[in-house]
């Protein structure tokens, strides 16, 4: 298996694809198995030229296939031909899953990020893979100094709104940092910046508590009106930072994850999360500790490295 | 309408063995199933997942195809599935349905929304042989159809281990009904000390929710593995019932749904509302649930029970036994094939119909309404061998605009059987459009309702492409001929409005986008967007006819993967008694034809400079075809140049008799040239362009002569040395042989052999339900209908303002901004007039 190839290529055209960044990271996490000789990264646009270049053992697109511009018959056809593995990495499920029609008759192995997701499609060779953290870029040393009580970064969906509505006469007591995109100005601590990724894990380092809420905006998600199940990218990308995590419950698949308490602080009320703050807001030491164990575990076990060892393991047994 | 006939039927499929386990299990039947969900956007899909994997876990079954509307009804012929499952029965679509019950020749269907959707459910009932349904007070709806099977549970889904530790004391999941709003408001102050969690999440038939709770702990949604893992990780699972309904049917079903199965087998205690109906003939109060009387009853049974976990544990052990025992899909499924097997109704395995097989084709346009070309020629040519096998119907465009709203069914005397009006997407031309719903929804109906057996689309010109989807939805194989590059950019001929076509055009990412900018301000990105359509929309066409090697190697080039849907088959002529030519040049001039309208892509610009700079004394042009305006003026006035006008077919032979050469000199890669081998029959030598399927075709000095594009000093070098040497006609002609062009009788025989072959497999339905396809119902989705993006302040934006506006305000406004951008676009005049013209055809001021 070590001297397998893989070509690593974009679902989509960089140009329309927000999530562009993180494909690096999966290219780092098989560099580090495969060495950077055998690992190769191109654009959608130029994934067929990539196959006949390289000749890889598997090409894999990474990302979203819902663009129009996303067809990958021609690429499954050179694949076909010259018995390459194909597989897809999506990284956008449940909320556009009604676009992986597209995919199914094509790929040899699917993974999804949503666990949720892995029965709605109709394929023999389908898995569960969530998205992970990368130390090169992710990674912060633990530091007690921080500069704000409660930091989140993200876009105002209708179910954040009503989080931060149900708790804003509690939070404006702290120092709050909510910033991203289309927060109402109802909420004073929302500001609407959106903030570089290097940016956004700095603040994770630097926030005594990091919210965490899920996404509530669906793209392409009406022909089975799926709900989400596993907790995205940024979970694995606070904890990576030392990030100490409030984790709204909306799925208990984040106990697959981290443990409750220990490496992560779930809540299911503005109730708990006010008992939360009480207990650790003037404890630095239990700040430090749950944050660390949370980096610990996410250096661990969620680095794109243990991803890509299960895309091999799935792939070449 | 002729009944069908089934020649060859079969008992129910009753034999062999399987080996499973290691144990040799006797197979009784081997169901080959089809099974589709029949509601789209069914939150409740996770139910039809459980029962295709039981089926495929079960002996009897063969096979299970997971189907939805878009390929249901081929695969149930292509994999000749013998039984029809129906799940869900709400959203039911009966052209579908009644097309796969017929294939099928068994079929049911499983109501999970009874009696909710009762009336519904009731109305599509006679299209299968037995309904199950999920509700005990609705079986006699159906009556002796009718048969009641509950819902259950999945080991795959839903078991889960019995935790060491709870997260919650009280869990409750479901739609807020009134009723459960009120019981959940009358015991959410009595237990705040607990910690519960809910999930009410709401949808627009329900009244606001009061709950004296923040709404962001109650207004979400579980999926339903997350459901069970909170059933799990819960120590009490209220279960309450539903009364309401928006379908006019009953508000409560006499059986619990799915989710008592589901928390009984996650290993969740359940505390329910003893006015559930039908719960005690599934599971034994006070052994397998515990139940409550009213609200202060339940607050009482939540406190004991969560100072009683012995009792709880005791009660969801029982109930998660007798549902491992009783109450899983497998459990169902064994009862669903019992019950269809004991109706041993003979199962179709052979399709075929005593009425003759109905073919369509699909043009933009057909033979004798001008103007027309080789594609409408092509039709009509095969038309008369076709029809005396085939039931023959054209679907076309009514008029030539490129807004096109209108199509016309037509029998195989052109005679119009049906108008079709449909709107345009947006005000948008056909050209840029990938899908249309209405356009999809009329096609639809005209397959259906016409009992289409084959469609050919010989080009989809004035069309979308997204009715290749369609044709599959309905079950109907598909051909395709490719008579231009239209599959593989709007501009067909490679040739833009500039008139100029380079070979590089198709190569690369950024040739055509910068084509298509410069000549349509179009912007870049949107070229890609139209490849990947077509590309995914030309793999469901099941045979891909081109014309010459030329195109085939094009077409690959551009969609590598549609390698085994192609065949090369040439455009036939007809037939023409020539007698034979000894000679060498007719006469002392040499007689040169040109066949076919001049044209600036057909060459006639290099055309008119030859007649221009050729020797009057040794040449004689004889053109039968129309003359561009460009040209027509100046060529009047050569005298050795004579234009005849149009010419039908029954003329050629003697047009072609005194002739000696003819010029082919198009500007554009010509997919196979008709008029090539018209000349050739005829004994005449062709003078080419050395580009496309004319390059392939030609010998240079053998059969002919291949010219470099716009050379017209090469083409008056031919012309000089065969004036010179008229033996080297005689020599030539004599290289001429019929298996340099498609012969007519070869070209039918292929053509009928490849419409049957087709058509072997396919059910001629006697359905009368009419089919209602969209795009989005065949299960594709696009982001956009629209392939092309213009620049906001695009000439052609305005132009489609100036033809959307309601007032005479607004069009003078839009006509001035688009004039005015178009006078900044130097030597694009042309194009604004072919653009305003098609307004003004759409406006019906000009015809």
């Amino acid at each position: 298996m070590k001297h397998k190839r893989v070509l690593l290529a974009g679902a989509s055209i960089d140009p329309i694809n927000t999530n562009a960044l993180l494909r690096q990271h999966v290219e780092e996490g098989f560099v580090a198995i495969l060495g950077r000789e055998n690992v190769y990264h191109v654009a959608f646009e130029f994934v067929e030229r990539g196959i006949l270049h390289y000749e890889p053992d598997l090409v894999l697109f990474f990302g979203s296939c819902m663009p129009d511009t996303s067809e990958y018959h021609a690429m499954a056809h050179l694949c076909r031909k010259k018995n390459i593995q194909l597989g897809f990495w999506l990284h956008d499920d449940p909320y556009e899953i009604d676009c992986s029609e597209k995919i199914v008759d094509l790929a040899d192995f699917i993974f999804t990020n949503d666990k949720g997701s892995v029965p709605f499609y109709d394929h023999e060779r389908v898995f569960h893979l969530p998205l992970a953290a990368s130390p090169s870029h992710h990674f912060r040393e633990i530091s007690t100094e921080k500069e704000c009580d409660f930091f989140f970064c993200g876009v105002a969906f209708p179910n954040r709104i009503a989080f931060f509505n149900d708790m804003v006469a509690f939070l404006s007591a702290y120092n709050v940092r909510v910033q991203g995109a289309e927060w109402p100005q109802t909420l004073p601590f929302a500001r609407n910046r959106r903030l570089f990724s290097e940016e956004q894990v700095d603040c994770y380092a630097r926030s005594r508590l990091t919210f965490n809420l899920g996404r509530c905006f669906n793209l392409a998600n009406h022909k089975y009106m799926l709900t989400p199940t596993t907790p995205g990218p940024r979970t694995f990308e606070a904890a990576m930072a030392g990030a100490v995590q409030i984790y709204l419950v909306e799925s208990l698949e984040i106990c697959e994850y981290y443990e409750p308490d220990e490496e992560i602080l779930l809540v299911d009320s503005p109730k708990d999360v006010k008992q939360i703050a009480e207990r650790f807001l003037d404890d630095p030491e239990s700040l430090r500790r749950i944050g660390a164990q949370a980096q610990k575990k996410t250096m661990d076990q969620h680095r794109y490295q243990h991803r890509a060892e299960v895309i091999m393991q799935v792939v070449w047994g | 309408m002729e009944s069908r006939s089934i020649h060859d039927m079969a008992a129910a499929p009753c034999t062999g063995h399987i080996i499973r386990k290691g144990h040799i299990v006797e197979r009784k039947c081997n169901w080959r199933i089809l099974f589709l969900d029949t509601k789209i956007g069914n939150p409740n899909h996770y139910l039809a997942v459980a029962i295709v994997q039981a089926l495929r876990l079960h002996h009897d079954v063969e096979m299970v195809i997971n189907a939805n509307y878009g390929n249901a009804v081929s695969s149930a012929q292509r994999n000749q599935c013998n039984l029809f499952f129906a799940f869900d029965g709400e959203g039911l679509d009966r052209y579908v349905c009644s097309k796969l019950a017929e294939i099928c020749g068994s079929s049911i269907v499983w109501n999970v929304e009874d009696p909710y959707e009762i009336r519904g459910n009731v109305a599509n009932m006679d299209l299968f042989d037995l309904v199950f349904t999920n509700d005990a007070g609705s079986v006699q709806d159906y009556r002796e159809r009718g048969r009641h099977l509950p819902l259950a549970a999945s080991v795959n889904q839903h078991f889960r281990e019995i935790p060491p530790k709870y997260r919650y004391d009280l869990f409750f999941a479901g739609v807020p009904w009134p009723n459960r709003v009120e019981l959940l408001q009358r015991i959410i102050s009595d237990i705040r000390d607990l910690k519960v969690k809910l999930a009410l999440p709401t949808n627009e038939h329900l009244p606001l929710l009061n709950i004296d709770l923040p709404p962001s702990t109650y207004e979400w949604r579980t999926s339903n593995g997350e459901f069970c893992n909170f059933s799990n990780q819960s120590r009490i699972n209220l279960l309450l019932h539903r009364k309401f309904t928006v379908s006019g049917g009953r508000p409560e079903a006499l059986t619990p749904g799915p989710r008592l199965f589901e928390v009984a087998l996650a290993g969740g205690f359940q505390l329910a509302d003893e006015g559930i109906p039908g719960l005690n003939s599934i599971y034994d109060e006070g052994v397998d649930y515990a139940a409550f009387s009213d609200a202060q009853d339940c607050v009482d049974k939540i406190r004991y029970y969560l100072k009683h976990e012995d009792r709880r544990m005791e009660m969801l052990r029982s109930a998660r036994k007798k549902t491992k025992q009783a109450h899983l899909y497998s459990n169902r499924v064994d009862d669903i094939l019992s019950e269809v097997s004991s109706l041993h109704k003979a199962a179709s395995v052979c399709v075929n119909s005593s009425r003759p097989k109905r073919m369509l084709m699909v043009c933009h346009n057909i033979a004798g309404r001008i103007p027309y070309g080789g594609v409408e020629t092509y039709m009509d040519m095969c038309l008369p061998f076709i029809r005396d096998e085939f039931d023959c119907f054209f679907y076309v465009s009514a008029s030539n605009t490129t807004y096109n709203t209108d199509y016309l069914l037509l029998d195989a005397n052109y005679k119009e059987l049906k108008r079709v009006s449909t709107l345009t997407t947006g005000g948008w031309p056909c050209q840029y459009l990938l899908s249309c719903p209405q356009k999809e929804q009329a096609f639809a109906a005209v397959l259906s309702e016409y009992h289409i057996d084959l469609v050919h689309f010989n080009h989809l010109l004035g069309h979308v492409p997204s009715l290749i989807y369609i044709a599959k939805a309905c079950g109907i194989p598909t051909l395709l001929s490719v008579h231009d590059y239209y599959p593989l950019t709007h501009h067909f001929n490679l040739v833009g409005p500039d008139g100029v076509y380079s070979d590089q055009l198709l190569s690369g990412n950024h040739n055509l986008d910068i084509h298509l900018r410069e000549t349509e301000e179009i912007q870049a990105g949107s070229q890609a967007i139209r490849k990947a359509f077509w590309s995914a929309a030309l793999s469901h066409v099941d045979v891909i006819h081109v014309n010459s090697a030329y195109t085939r190697d094009v077409l690959l080039e551009y969609y590598p993967h549609l390698e085994g849907h192609v065949v090369q088959r040439g455009i036939p002529v007809r037939p023409m008694a020539v007698a034979g030519r000894e000679d060498g040049a007719s006469s002392e001039m040499l007689r040169i034809l040109v066949l076919g309208n001049v044209t600036r892509i057909k060459g006639g610009e290099v055309m008119f400079k030859i007649f221009k700079y050729a020797s009057p004394d040794k040449f004689e042009f004889h053109v039968y075809g129309q003359v561009s305006k460009d040209y027509m003026d100046a060529v009047k006035t050569m005298p050795h140049v004579q234009c005849h006008g149009a010419f039908s077919n029954a003329d050629l032979r003697n047009i072609t008799r005194d002739m000696d050469v003819s010029l082919h000199l198009s500007v554009w890669p010509e997919t196979y040239c008709m008029t090539l081998s018209e000349v050739w029959q005829a004994g005449v030598i062709p003078v080419v362009t050395a580009l496309g399927a004319l390059k392939e075709r030609v010998i240079h000095q053998s059969n002919g002569f291949l010219v470099e594009p716009n050379d017209v000093g090469g083409v008056l070098d031919v012309l000089d040395e065969i004036y010179s040497s008229p033996e080297l006609l005689k020599r030539m002609r004599e290289n001429i042989t019929p298996s340099m062009y498609e012969g007519l009788d070869d070209h039918v025989d292929w053509l009928l052999t490849l419409y049957k072959n087709m058509t072997k497999q396919v059910w001629g339905s006697t359905s009368n339900e009419t089919a209602a396809f969209s795009l989005a119902k065949c299960g594709r989705v696009i982001q956009h209908p629209v392939w092309a993006k213009f620049a906001p302040d695009s000439h052609y934006l305005m132009l489609l303002k100036f033809y959307k506006a309601t007032t005479l305000k607004k069009r003078v406004i839009y006509y001035l901004l688009a004039a005015n951008r178009l006078r900044r676009r130097a030597g694009n005049w042309k194009f604004f007039m072919m653009s305003v013209r098609e307004i003004l055809v759409r406006l019906g001021v000009v015809k």
